[in-house]
Parts: structure tokens; C-alpha cells; sequence
């Protein structure tokens, strides 16, 4: 029981910093709490044009996301997951980009994504 | 007096867990690693659309989301969006504390000795590492450990009624539509009962289990076009793989595990009636462990990355299961005969 008690007590931030980590998102609305969350907040420029964008287009709307040979590959698999979160139920489709390029385009009317 | 004191404590040690374990899941909104690849993504589209087959089209060829998953904790994470009028992330995470909740009454009913080893079960519970991690919080199984647990306990339940399968196997197939590790269970639960010769709770159990969990997910699931196991495959067998995947576990996990498996060999050393009583539980559970390890033998991806990202999540729920026969173990050195 101690162990366990010892394993719990020993947390990932100090409690002070948790506690105002829990005091800005229960404060802050819906959008900054979601950009604002660890999974998205390393994007966040990222996840606030997905966001525009989900907020913007039908729903059957799919999305390209064109990423260009620079950017890492756990970026790049970073970014498509993030989008396809954001923009779900929209379908996310990679697409070869250039230099660093990360762009988000809404995929052909017709012209369904594969 | 002594008695009073250790109910105090074990209460103190079951609240500052709960307190814990809650605090860490309310204090930021779900996003992090499965959450926002698999459970949280399937959640939203099913939210967005109202649509179930929602869940293959946000990653139609399968890359990352798992779309042969069961669908129950996407569709609970959905539904209770529905209910507060909005998908929020930090809403959500309300769902932690409650299912905790209902893990640690369910622990605390299943244990079988004096309030203070009852109290204490409970506590360890919500001490256990699972529910002190932050990424956690928006994974599937939590409720697939509270499915789980119920289960059990109504089948531990020395009243039996002909109800008692009917609910379990309800509960179990719920569990199959949460996790695969649920048709597992579910198997081994059949399993038990038969060999115990309670043949009609068996086939009762393993029939609704089947037939409303496992049955129509795959059926569902076959219509939309996709595979029951992507990770895993007849054609990937190799038996070697399995002592990879036990020689990954032992390199993993080994040595912060083997003081906590001492310590249950003495407790039980010291307890030959829980020995014999629990007998069935911790068969179920060793059966269970086995397969999920003899499972690693079918594996696709790298049998070490899978154990070493999976081994503390396949973990819970057998450590659950047996938490209150460890302590039935801690306390009947100290039992008169009385209780």
C-alpha cells in the first residue's frame, strides 16, 4: 500500500503547478481548452486552422493535407492525426508537399480522397 | 479500538487514491496518444455524424485508428457529449472519476473480509498506476475493467439466481463491444463455468456474450469492409514470438513487478483457505494472462514495441481481478473464525 501510495504521490508536475494547469482550463472556454491541451498545444497554430476549418466546412467535406519532404516524419504523422481528430468525421488524406510546406486543402468536390 | 483505527485508515488511503486519480484526470482535457488516434477520433466523428460507420471513414485504410476496435467507448464518450450538449474534451473527463468509482465499489463488494482489508482493496485499486496516469484518462479500460468486474462479481455471488448469467453475460458482451481483451475474458469466464460443471451458466453466458457482443460488432464490422485483427494474423504465426513477447515482458516490467509478486506468494503462502477459495479467480486469471501472452505468437507488428507500449494496460485487468483476494489473503492470518 505504501508503494503504491509512494508511486501516486510522485507526480508528473508539482501539485502547485497542477492545480493552475486545472484552474486555466476549467476557466477557459471550449476552443482555448482544446488548443490548449497537451495533444494539441506543441500544433497549436496547426490545430487553430483545423478548428477554422472544421467550424467552416459540411461535414462531407474531405480534406488533403499536403506536407512537404522537409518536415520530420513523426511530424508528419503527428499533424495528420491531429487533423483527422479536429476535423473528424472528415477524412484526412496525406498528400506530397513541397520543402517544408503544411497546408490543409479541402479535397476536390467529385473527387473523394483514397 | 484497533479495528476503528485501521477502517480510518484504509478509509484516508481509499480517499487520497480516489482524490488522486481524479484530480489528475480533471485537470487537463483528453488528447493525448490513443485518446486522440483511436478512442477520441472515432468519438468525434460519431458525435459530428450520428453515425456509427462514422468510425471507418475518418481513416479509411486503417493507418492509425484502428477501426476493427469495438465501438462501446467511443460511442459512451459520444453519447454523454450528446448529453451536456457539447463535445468537451474537459467535460469528459468526468467519466474517469466516475468509472473509478464504480471499479472501487465493485472491489470493495467482491472482497470478502473484515471492512478495513475491504476499504483497503478498494484503495489500492485507485492506487494502481493505470489510474495515476494522465494519459490514460480517455483510453477504454476503464470501462472495460468496471464491465469486467461486475461480472465477476455477480458470478463470485454465492446466491446464484437464473438471472445471475443472464446479467453477467449481458455485462461481458458489453465488455466484447468495449475491447477485444473482452471476447477473451468472456472465453475464459465460459471456460471456468464449464469446467465447474455449471454448464447451462456457460452456455448461457457465453451465448448472450457472443451473440450481442462479439457477434454483431464482427458482422457490422465485416460489412463495412474491414479485418477483425489488424494487428494480428494466422499468417504472422511464429511460436518464438510468444517467449519474445515474455522475454520483452520480463525486460519491461520484470524487476518493478517482482516485489509485488513476492509479496502476493507470501500473502497467499500464509493463507491455504483463500488458497482453495479463490482457487477458480486466480485460474481465470493466469488463463486469461496465458492467452493474451500466447496471443503475441499471431502478432504482425514487433512483438517487443507491442509489449513494451501494451504491457501495463493488458496488465490491469488481471491485477484488478485478484486485488480482493489478496487481501482476503493479508487478513486471514488475523481471522478468528468470526466473519
Amino acid at each position: 500500500m505504501l508503494a503504491l501510495l509512494a508511486g501516486a504521490a510522485a507526480q508528473d508536475l508539482p501539485f502547485s503547478d497542477s492545480l493552475a494547469m486545472a484552474g486555466r482550463f476549467w476557466s477557459a472556454g471550449p476552443r482555448g481548452r482544446l488548443l490548449n491541451a497537451p495533444g494539441l498545444a506543441r500544433d497549436a497554430a496547426f490545430a487553430a486552422d483545423a478548428m477554422r476549418i472544421a467550424s467552416a466546412w459540411p461535414l462531407d467535406a474531405d480534406a488533403v493535407l499536403s506536407i512537404g519532404p522537409l518536415v520530420p516524419t513523426d511530424v508528419r504523422e503527428r499533424l495528420r492525426r491531429k487533423a483527422s481528430y479536429v476535423l473528424a468525421p472528415r477524412r484526412v488524406v496525406l498528400a506530397p508537399g513541397r520543402g517544408a510546406e503544411v497546408t490543409l486543402l479541402r479535397s476536390p468536390a467529385g473527387a473523394p480522397p483514397r | 479500538m484497533r479495528r476503528r483505527l485501521l477502517t480510518l485508515v484504509a478509509a484516508l488511503l481509499l480517499t487520497l487514491g480516489f482524490a488522486s486519480a481524479t484530480f489528475l484526470a480533471l485537470r487537463q482535457p483528453l488528447s493525448l496518444g490513443d485518446y486522440l488516434a483511436v478512442w477520441g477520433l472515432k468519438a468525434r466523428a460519431i458525435h459530428a455524424s450520428g453515425e456509427l460507420s462514422a468510425v471507418f471513414r475518418v481513416d479509411p485504410a486503417g493507418d492509425f485508428s484502428h477501426p476493427e476496435y469495438p465501438p462501446l467507448w467511443p460511442l459512451v464518450l459520444a453519447g454523454t457529449a450528446k448529453l451536456v450538449g457539447r463535445y468537451d474534451e474537459l467535460l469528459l473527463t468526468l467519466l474517469r472519476p466516475l468509472l473509478l468509482a464504480l471499479a472501487a465499489g465493485l472491489t470493495l463488494a467482491r472482497t470478502r473480509a473484515p471492512l478495513p482489508a475491504r476499504l483497503l482493496a478498494a484503495a489500492s485499486l485507485t492506487l494502481l498506476p493505470y489510474f495515476q496516469t494522465a494519459a490514460y484518462t480517455g483510453y477504454a479500460e476503464s470501462l472495460l475493467l468496471v464491465l469486467v468486474l461486475a461480472a465477476v462479481f455477480l458470478l463470485e455471488n454465492a446466491v446464484s439466481t437464473p438471472f445471475t448469467p443472464v446479467a453477467a453475460g449481458l455485462l461481458l458482451a458489453l465488455a466484447s463491444l468495449t475491447k477485444q481483451e473482452g471476447v477473451l475474458v468472456l472465453i475464459v469466464v465460459a471456460g471456468l463455468l464449464a469446467a465447474d460443471r455449471r454448464l447451462r451458466d456457460a452456455a448461457v453466458v457465453a451465448g448472450i456474450g457472443l451473440g450481442l457482443g462479439a457477434l454483431p460488432w464482427s458482422v457490422y464490422r465485416s460489412a463495412h469492409g474491414v479485418s477483425g485483427l489488424a494487428d494480428f494474423g494466422l499468417a504472422a504465426f511464429q511460436p518464438g514470438k510468444s517467449l519474445r513477447a515474455m522475454a520483452a515482458l520480463g525486460e519491461t516490467a520484470l524487476l518493478a513487478a517482482l516485489p509485488w509478486l513476492l509479496g502476493a506468494a507470501l500473502l497467499l503462502a500464509l493463507a491455504p483457505g483463500i488458497r482453495r477459495t479463490r482457487r477458480p479467480l486466480f485460474l481465470g486469471a493466469g488463463t486469461f494472462a496465458g492467452l493474451l501472452l500466447a496471443s503475441f505468437a499471431f502478432a504482425r507488428p514487433d512483438v517487443t514495441w507491442l509489449v513494451t507500449w501494451t504491457w501495463d494496460r493488458l496488465a490491469l485487468l488481471p491485477v484488478a481481478a485478484v486485488l480482493p483476494a489478496l487481501f482476503e489473503a493479508a487478513a486471514e492470518p488475523f481471522e478468528t473464525g468470526g466473519e
